[in-house]
């Protein structure tokens, strides 16, 4: 099954956030918990866990881009 | 079946490895009330050992990283996850978050976010113990950063000289924050510190839980004789300081590095080894808690939020009869 994954709110006051890094490829599959991505807040930088086992299909927010909380940032299938 | 105790203990510390990856996906689902959440991910020894070496009346009281020692005293995951949620069904009806979970009926005697606060608790709950004749331990449970706390040495002073049976476990994950112990620190060897002070102290720096519990037990019993403990188990902390920090002030290599000193890997080497579990049944336990962490993470977001008007409910207890005011006093002098 396709899903989506968003930009999380990681913390009260962000609004808007980066993909400061992704650390998998499109293609590449990757286990629950497993460090897929880092992200910057306005705040700080966090790691982005996979809640579910997953295969990337397509990453839809390039590293650097300013998007809102919310937006959808990449396409995996669950396995 | 095996008289070992490794089974428990391997299954309380995956218990505690598991309900802390469901804190981190709660706060990535945006479903925790707040951000600081202080995961005890690679210091599951120290909760396991001494939280089963307790005795079931036994109380404690818990630091800002004090979910993994509220599991191993028979914390419920779900009402635990709603609290971290700000939920209704929460310990504290979610108005404590993480940092303030508490529990008098299961012996926690409350969590707290002030580096050394919980410490002189116990020392006033093993006075009561003593003077009521009740054969209890009480048991502080802070980080390596509360060991520069003045209130720690006063404590343990009072203890000592009042003989109470008390107990201060010092989890050391190496990291104050983002202050490594040894910008911290002047004389790391914590327990001849509590030595000094007349405390039987022990010095746990190893990776089997089975071993940190035996030798943490026989503290434990001695506190119960009056001669009061203290335990330091040394660990590393696997992530940041709180879910968002990323602990920039360390290198790569130094988290890789540490993250292989895993005390659940041990353990479950040592399960293989003593034939007591194979690798099949590991696993089994494994989905089992799982399976019990999913579904409280299902029952924490599906917990409801409070009513506004709790925000006056659980300030004053309501027991206690308001004294007399001062007019009433008065008045009942003029009417005289």
């Amino acid at each position: 099954m396709e899903k989506k994954i968003t930009l999380p709110r990681l913390g009260e006051t962000m609004e808007m956030g980066t993909i400061s890094k992704w650390l998998i490829k499109e293609g590449d599959e990757f286990k629950r918990g497993s460090i897929i991505a880092e992200i910057d807040s306005d705040k700080t930088t966090v790691e982005l866990p996979a809640l579910e086992d997953g295969k990337l299909l397509k990453v839809l927010c390039n590293e650097g881009e300013e998007i809102e909380v919310g937006s959808e940032i990449a396409i995996f299938e669950t396995i | 079946m095996t008289n070992s105790l490794l089974p428990q203990l391997y299954t309380t510390m995956k218990r505690i490895r598991s309900f802390e990856e469901r804190v981190g996906e709660l706060f990535i689902k945006g479903e925790s009330a707040g951000t600081m959440l202080h995961l005890s991910t690679g210091e599951e020894i120290g909760p396991a050992s001494v939280g089963l070496a307790m005795s079931e009346k036994d109380t404690f009281t818990t630091h800002h990283r004090g979910h993994g020692i509220f599991i191993a005293r028979g914390g419920d995951p779900k009402n635990m996850l709603a609290e971290i949620a700000g939920k209704k069904d929460g310990y504290c009806k979610g108005k404590g978050g993480s940092m303030h979970i508490a529990d008098m009926k299961l012996g926690h005697l409350g969590a707290n976010a002030i580096v050394g606060g919980g410490i002189p608790t116990v020392v006033g709950a093993g006075i009561s113990y003593k003077f009521l004749k009740e054969k209890k331990v009480s048991v502080a449970f802070f980080g390596d950063g509360a060991m520069q706390q003045g209130i720690l040495y006063e404590s343990m002073n009072m203890a000592s000289l009042w003989k109470l049976p008390v107990v201060f476990c010092c989890i050391n994950n190496q990291y104050g924050m983002g202050t490594k112990i040894d910008n911290a620190v002047g004389f790391k060897d914590f327990s001849k510190r509590a030595e000094s002070f007349g405390l039987n102290s022990l010095h746990i720096n190893d990776l089997d839980v089975e071993n940190a519990y035996h030798k943490s037990k026989e503290i434990i019993e001695d506190a119960r004789k009056f001669k009061p403990g203290f335990i330091e188990i040394e660990c590393y902390r696997f992530f940041g300081h709180a879910r968002m920090d990323k602990s920039p002030y360390r290198n790569d290599s130094e988290e890789k590095e540490m993250r292989k000193l895993d005390p659940i890997n041990y353990a479950k080497s040592k399960l293989i080894k003593e034939s007591i579990f194979n690798e099949e049944e590991i696993l089994k336990i494994d989905n089992e808690i799982l399976k019990e962490m999913d579904s409280a993470m299902e029952f924490a977001i599906k917990s409801p939020v409070n009513d506004k008007n709790e925000i006056f409910t659980d300030v004053y207890s309501e027991k206690d009869p308001l004294p007399e005011s001062i007019d009433k006093k008065i008045n009942k002098i003029l009417s005289n």
